[in-house]
């Protein structure tokens, strides 16, 4: 058996695998904690589903000038009190790599970029051959979603096989596929995902939006209504195509 | 044993105590011994209904702060064997309620009851929440208008997350009750059908009770309508029981009944 060797008690008691989670950035366009914390608890009032333990990257590179350690520091202990879990920061690939150290977070700041700097010093675990990425666990709801009653899939696909009634909401940040009647809100890519998409058995919702942009069920009346139908974002526009 | 069944449905005056009294009679008239909790503590309703209000003496708080005992508590009814009820307190509030007091008191019950049957009152608070959290099985009770059945949506919802069946990793037994149908006003377009209501809920259909000059009657009287045996809302209820405890009956006062005298003229006028 060629697996056999698990047994041994000499074995590897570890493995490196390569894993895809999905990640948001939080993009700073000022440094000053003062000014930000009001404007990011605001937010964080407002969907307070997006901020519960959310990892997230600390974005620098829109900002002027890096901020000293102390103010990114607070800037990070802000993060933490608004329950985000900062993992990692994008900056000046010429600096982050010290600032990264101190800070003790992984660096993110080169990726994307040309390779101006040899890639090995960031990548200090060599990567297994690329496999494809196991997709994060779609979310599945078998029974109706009440009114009042709120699912959200956090970094995946929510897949709903009955009704979603008015006055619930269904969230994720991926596609949502509802087999019942959709007569709640939906909102998919939630967090910016412009090519989430909703699919429905039956268009009554009150409202749907993917990666923010929205309608009414007013506008879905004179659309749609009772169709089976998918929903997508063309531009800034949101679509709705008969299935 | 006891099965635990909540009377409940979000919206209030939709139906939920005379709907109580009446399933609680019907389950007693079939041989079953059952109890029927008012949980509506402050806006004491059921005894009014069961027409036994000049015999209470100790209240459902009572018995929890252990000022009485349940046997001191407990009303028999006088109509019906096998029945007794515990009225709540009209003095106190919700919070005179608590999920200990209430699980000794309903455990206390079970020992000697076949069904307890608990009304809950309106709303989505402490008070209904404590009304449903024990329950085995709940009866929802709708009115076929929007606003009844959206609530009684959201009371669907807390049924399967609120209560220990749903903590325990079970569900609640659900039966829909839609009370106050008038297939006239239906055909008219003025009122939800029963399928549109099936529809929305999506849970298994116990009964139909028409509109009925009947139930205001048996309110007043202080006699359950279940009882008022010609009556089409007491044979509604009589076919609810029946189902609920697993007969198969068909579904009646879904449709106008044959025309009136005076219609029938102006029809072959018209």
């Amino acid at each position: 058996m060629a697996q056999a060797e698990n047994q041994d008690p000499n074995a590897l008691c570890f493995q490196f695998k390569s894993t895809r989670a999905s990640l948001n950035e939080l993009i700073l366009t000022a440094s000053d904690p003062d000014l930000l914390a009001p404007q990011l608890a605001a937010h964080a009032a407002k969907v307070p589903m997006l901020f519960s333990n959310m990892p997230v990257i600390v974005n620098l590179q829109q900002l002027e000038s890096t901020p000293d350690t102390d103010t990114l520091n607070q800037l990070l202990s802000l993060c933490r009190k608004l329950s985000l879990v900062p993992v990692g920061l994008k900056a000046d690939p010429d600096t982050s790599v010290a600032l990264c150290e101190t800070l003790h977070l992984a660096d993110f700041s080169h990726q994307r970029r040309a390779p101006k700097s040899a890639p090995a010093e960031a990548t200090p675990v060599t990567p297994e051959p690329e496999q494809p990425a196991p997709a994060a666990a779609t979310k599945v709801i078998t029974t109706p979603v009440r009114s009042g009653q709120q699912v959200y899939a956090r970094g995946s696909d929510l897949i709903i096989l009955a009704a979603v009634s008015a006055g619930a909401e269904v969230i994720a940040d991926g596609n949502i596929h509802v087999y019942g009647p959709l007569r709640g809100r939906a909102m998919a890519g939630v967090d910016g995902n412009t090519d989430a998409r909703i699919f429905c058995q039956s268009m009554e919702a009150e409202l749907i939006s993917i990666a923010g942009y929205f309608k009414t069920s007013e506008d879905l009346h004179a659309e749609c209504w009772q169709q089976p139908i998918q929903a997508l974002l063309r531009g800034s526009r949101l679509d709705t195509v008969p299935l | 044993m006891a099965e635990i069944i909540v009377v409940t449905s979000g919206k209030g005056g939709v139906g939920k105590t005379t709907s109580s009294a009446a399933i609680g009679t019907g389950l007693a008239l079939k041989g079953f011994k059952t109890v029927l909790i008012d949980f509506d503590v402050g806006l004491r309703n059921l005894d009014l209904i069961m027409g036994c209000e000049r015999r209470v003496v100790y209240d459902f708080v009572n018995v929890i702060n252990k000022e009485a005992t349940l046997n001191q508590a407990l009303i028999r009814d006088k109509r019906t064997e096998n029945l007794y009820i515990l009225p709540a307190s009209q003095t106190r509030d919700k919070d005179a309620l608590s999920v200990e007091g209430v699980e000794t008191v309903l455990n206390e019950l079970a020992e000697s009851f076949d069904y307890i049957v608990c009304d809950s009152p309106a709303g989505i608070e402490k008070g209904a929440q404590l009304a449903l959290y024990f329950a085995d099985t709940a009866i929802v009770v709708t009115n076929p208008e929007v606003s009844s059945v959206r609530d009684s949506d959201r009371i669907l919802g807390v049924l399967q997350s609120k209560s220990r069946k749903a903590e325990q990793g079970g569900t609640v037994k659900e039966h829909l009750l839609l009370t106050r149908y008038n297939p006239a006003r239906v055909d008219a377009g003025e009122m939800l059908s029963v399928e549109d209501v099936k529809e929305i809920l999506a849970i298994p259909l116990l009964g139909v009770v028409p509109e009925s000059e009947a139930v205001l009657k048996a309110s007043n009287q202080g006699v359950p309508v279940i009882l008022d045996a010609d009556s089409d809302a007491g044979k509604a209820y009589d076919d609810a029981i029946a189902r609920f405890l697993g007969e198969d009956r068909e579904h009646r006062f879904l449709n106008v009944e044959r025309k009136g005298f005076l219609s029938r003229v102006f029809g072959r006028k018209g």
